[in-house]
């Protein structure tokens, strides 16, 4: 199909899914009134839960099953990723010696950029271990927190001229980190069967309501998401800098070239 | 008022990105624009849980008790991105390999399927 076919084809598709959009969004509730399940979850967060970011609160305790699924996914994200940009048959590995730094082109980074993102790293990956360690009382949790540590360590790699790859049993480590972090989240779940609840049912101790161990489970599956979370993100990631790093055609040219 | 313009902005980012796909002509914006689409959805959550004067659902320095929106949406607009992020990754890694096979990242050169 030529491409004015295709935008004609669009333009009648788009017009029809915007009538139908305006439609259902009529059919919603209006915007602005308190929603009764969010009063009471918020309310049940605070009060049976002792959770102060009641956010966290629905995602790790009230909705744990879904977040349990949630980072499932990211195992298989991760995986797919990894198992896409592997070395293929007709590449090859090139050498620490012969490899490139990664530079933005057309102009390279200047030093005091460099320097200021380097300085940069420490701060970040701080920040990304309090947002994990503290998901359950202000704004954060694993995922944020996963999230910004593996981006504290991008921001070195980006910064630092980096041309070496972490090392290889690095990989294998992040992928034990990684499933780890899943199973903790399901034996966690198991400790509310035993106690003769449901899967996942928040069975410990809550606490007293802005201490660090209050909320019981909530805590605990943050930091078992941040663990999967940090760990999946640095898989992929990895795998995107070996293919620019590394990751070359046995005969012919470059392909990155 | 606001609602309607609330909803009409997520159907606006919505429509933007399908166009984007329609009429790319390189699978990193592409892949973009997917974003962009997914991004209404995240319009459309937080506009849903939005509440009149409310403060965000996280007790820390609010007192218990006072109006918040709601936690709901809030938690399934954060999956909302893992997912998206997720999707990104799994489309960039592809877009990466297409092009290393093909020499091209325009969507309408991938045409024929090659082993």
């Amino acid at each position: 199909m030529t491409r004015h076919g295709r935008v004609a084809v669009f333009a009648v598709g788009a017009v029809g899914l915007a009538a139908l959009l305006a439609w259902g969004f009529g059919g919603l509730p209006p915007i602005g009134e308190p929603s009764r399940y969010g009063v009471e979850l918020t309310r049940l967060s605070l009060a049976a839960r002792q959770v102060q970011n009641a956010v966290s609160g629905v995602n790790f305790d009230l909705r744990a099953t879904d977040t349990l699924i949630e980072e499932l996914i990211l195992v298989t994200a991760a995986t797919g990723v990894t198992v896409i940009l592997r070395r293929l048959r007709d590449e090859y590995e090139q050498p620490v010696e012969e490899r490139e730094p990664l530079r933005p082109r057309p102009q390279p980074v200047s030093e005091p950029v460099r320097a200021v993102a380097l300085g940069l790293v420490g701060p970040v990956l701080v920040a990304g271990l309090a947002l994990i360690a503290h998901g359950h009382l202000t704004p954060g949790g694993g995922f944020q927190g996963g999230a910004l540590v593996v981006i504290g360590a991008l921001v070195g790699v980006l910064g630092g001229r980096a041309y070496l790859l972490p090392w290889r049993g690095s990989v294998a480590v992040a992928e034990a980190a990684e499933g780890s972090g899943a199973l903790a989240i399901m034996v966690l779940g198991s400790v509310g069967v035993l106690a003769g609840g449901a899967f996942l049912q928040n069975v410990l101790p809550v606490g007293s309501l802005g201490s660090l161990t209050s909320g019981g489970l909530v805590a605990l599956i943050s930091l078992a998401v941040g663990l999967a979370v940090t760990a999946g993100v640095a898989l992929v990631v990895r795998a995107f800098l070996a293919e620019a790093l590394a990751i070359r055609r046995i005969r012919g040219e470059d392909a990155s070239a | 008022m606001i609602s309607g313009l609330a909803y009409a902005v997520a159907g606006f980012v919505l429509l933007a990105g399908l166009w984007g796909i329609v009429t790319s002509r390189d699978s990193i914006h592409l892949v973009l624009c997917l974003s962009v689409m997914q991004s209404a959805s995240y319009v459309l959550l937080l506009a849903i849980g939005y509440q009149e004067g409310g403060t965000a659902p996280i007790f820390h320095g609010v007192p218990p008790g006072a109006p918040t929106v709601d936690p709901v949406t809030q938690a399934l607009t954060l999956t909302d991105i893992v997912v998206a992020a997720v999707v990104s990754a799994l489309l960039l890694a592809l877009v990466v390999q297409a092009h290393k096979r093909f020499g091209t990242r325009d969507p309408d050169q991938l045409r024929v399927m090659r082993g």
